[in-house]
């Protein structure tokens, strides 16, 4: 075989390669590439692709914690029986942000609760049919899911969560029950795990129980899992000493674990929730009944990441952030709705829109093609 | 200790002198070095002022090793601030080589940011057309085709 020369690592093309052409429209928004797929036969196949629309999906997740770019992105909440989104960069550059109704796009009225959101889809539980809905706002398609054999009622508790496993490239929405009181003969609770596979299209109950950290119950206000990494995260207690932790749920591998918090959390925090923020765990502590202190786990797993961002003074109805600009301008959500904070000066530049108030389960969505009737 | 030298070489014939740190930020250059040590490398498909502008890219972005190590990490907005600049003063058709060179070259963050650069030329074409003519692409649609997409964007697809 000839030994390869110097000079033929060199070549000219004449044309953008094909995989160029993917590259720049990853980078793309959705608006832009339901627009343009008319400019040429190839760039309308290539934006058609299943595999195109993921890969432009798991690109706008990744790129979630660099970007400066606010309008991929998106706000999805509830408020009674409505369903409004808005759009980040709406939120912080508009004093009325634009905020579109979904009213009836699911279903009636009913009471919807956000499980979570994962490459644009967003889950819905909804309580009187007991179904799941996978809803993309973006491009308004839905799709029902059937409900699984867990429910809540007074002895047990069901905890939520979706999320995308990437070895298996499936969609999973997990169920969490576990029983209000301690069985007294056999001092636990009972435990049971169902998970949803959109790709089989059927719950299967999970072994993964087995592997529950013991002593460890899920915190009331913790009802739907935080999806970071191929992860779901609630926040949790351990029973006999009331310390804080975290339960983590690996999507791929089907097992859970304890994380650890942030080191304030010790001491023992009397509430506490998770979010994320950019891509990052988030937690917000109460530390002794003072500051709402903002906690991030910079890197994923790692316990010794967590950092304190921000510690805001005399809040004490603050939910999670739900986005943080350069600038430090937090993104909050509240019980009452959303608002600004001005990390810098401490000030609420205003709070956001009154058709968001009283908002609950306020999850960030990026804009993707993602057909939830494609799964 | 003096820093080593590579020389690399225009399609005009034209030679760089650069420093060795900075040119091996190519992935497909770190290789070559490696393979043919003390040559200069013909960059046969570059010409001289797209060579200039990579290398100029390469010298921003090399991580100093003698600086204490954060030196790069710590100025990344303004890094950010750079290459935004950076791009934002390349016509169109040198983008296009220099997106076209940060590929066969191998420099993922400058494929990166000239990607982005070039995404938000066509985000903010009007429409098709401006498109077509920005990038010379010829519209291979049949008339047929044209109509069936315009009716499918009337509705939510």
């Amino acid at each position: 075989m000839e030994e390869p020369t110097i000079e033929s690592f060199f070549f000219s093309p004449t044309n953008l390669p094909p995989e160029m052409m993917e590259e720049i429209l990853l980078r793309l928004p959705v608006k832009s590439l339901k627009r343009f797929k008319c400019v040429c036969t190839s760039w309308r196949s290539l934006i058609s692709e299943t595999l195109f629309i993921l890969k432009h999906a798991l690109w706008l997740e990744a790129s979630k914690a660099t970007t400066s770019k606010k309008s991929p992105y998106g706000v999805i909440t509830t408020s009674r029986y409505h369903l409004k989104s808005c759009c980040v960069h709406s939120l912080y550059n508009q004093p009325m942000a634009n905020v579109f109704e979904h009213d009836g796009e699911l279903l009636g009225r009913d009471y919807y609760q956000v499980v979570g959101t994962c490459n644009g889809l967003v889950c819905f539980h909804v309580d009187y049919n007991k179904s799941f809905y996978l809803w993309n706002p973006t491009i308004k398609l839905q799709q029902r899911l059937r409900g699984s054999d867990l429910e809540t009622g007074d002895e047990a508790v069901v905890n939520y969560g979706f999320g995308y496993d990437e070895s298996e490239d499936d969609y999973k929405i997990v169920a969490l029950l576990q029983q209000r009181k301690i069985v007294a003969l056999l001092q636990q609770r009972k435990r049971e795990v169902m998970v949803y596979s959109t790709r089989q299209k059927l719950w299967r109950r999970s072994s993964s129980n087995t592997c529950f950290p013991s002593g460890v119950v899920l915190a009331n206000k913790s009802r739907s899992g935080i999806y970071i990494n191929g992860t779901l995260n609630w926040a949790a207690t351990h029973s006999s000493s009331s310390v804080s932790t975290i339960i983590s749920y690996d999507m791929s591998r089907d097992v859970f674990k304890e994380l650890l918090g942030p080191g304030c959390c010790k001491r023992g925090c009397f509430t506490m929730t998770l979010g994320d923020l950019r891509g990052c765990l988030s937690m917000v502590c109460y530390c002794k009944g003072a500051n709402a202190d903002v906690w991030v786990m910079k890197e994923f797993g790692e316990g010794e990441s967590w950092s304190k961002l921000l510690s805001i003074p005399g809040l004490t109805e603050f939910v999670r952030p739900l986005w943080i600009s350069r600038g430090l301008v937090v993104l909050l959500e509240f019980r009452s709705g959303l608002a600004l904070y001005n990390c810098a000066n401490g000030k609420f530049q205003y709070p956001v829109q009154d058709s968001l108030s009283s908002c609950r389960d306020a999850k960030v969505y990026i804009k993707t093609l993602v057909s939830p009737r494609d799964l | 200790m003096s820093k080593k030298m590579i020389v690399l070489k225009s399609s005009e014939g034209v030679s760089f002198v650069v420093e060795e740190a900075v040119a091996r930020q190519s992935k497909i250059i770190s290789f070559l070095v490696e393979e043919f040590p003390d040559r200069e490398l013909p960059l046969t498909n570059m010409t001289s002022e797209i060579l200039r502008k990579t290398i100029e890219y390469c010298k921003k972005h090399v991580v100093e090793d003698d600086g204490g190590g954060d030196s790069s990490s710590s100025s990344s907005g303004d890094l950010k601030e750079w290459d935004v600049k950076f791009v934002a003063e390349i016509d169109q058709p040198r983008l296009m080589d220099l997106l076209m060179a940060a590929n066969y070259l191998d420099i993922p963050s400058l494929l990166d940011v000239t990607c982005q650069k070039v995404a938000d030329t066509i985000a903010a074409c009007n429409d098709e057309k401006e498109i077509r003519a920005t990038f010379n692409i010829e519209n291979d649609f049949t008339e047929e085709e044209v109509e069936a997409i315009r009716m499918e964007n009337q509705y939510p697809i």
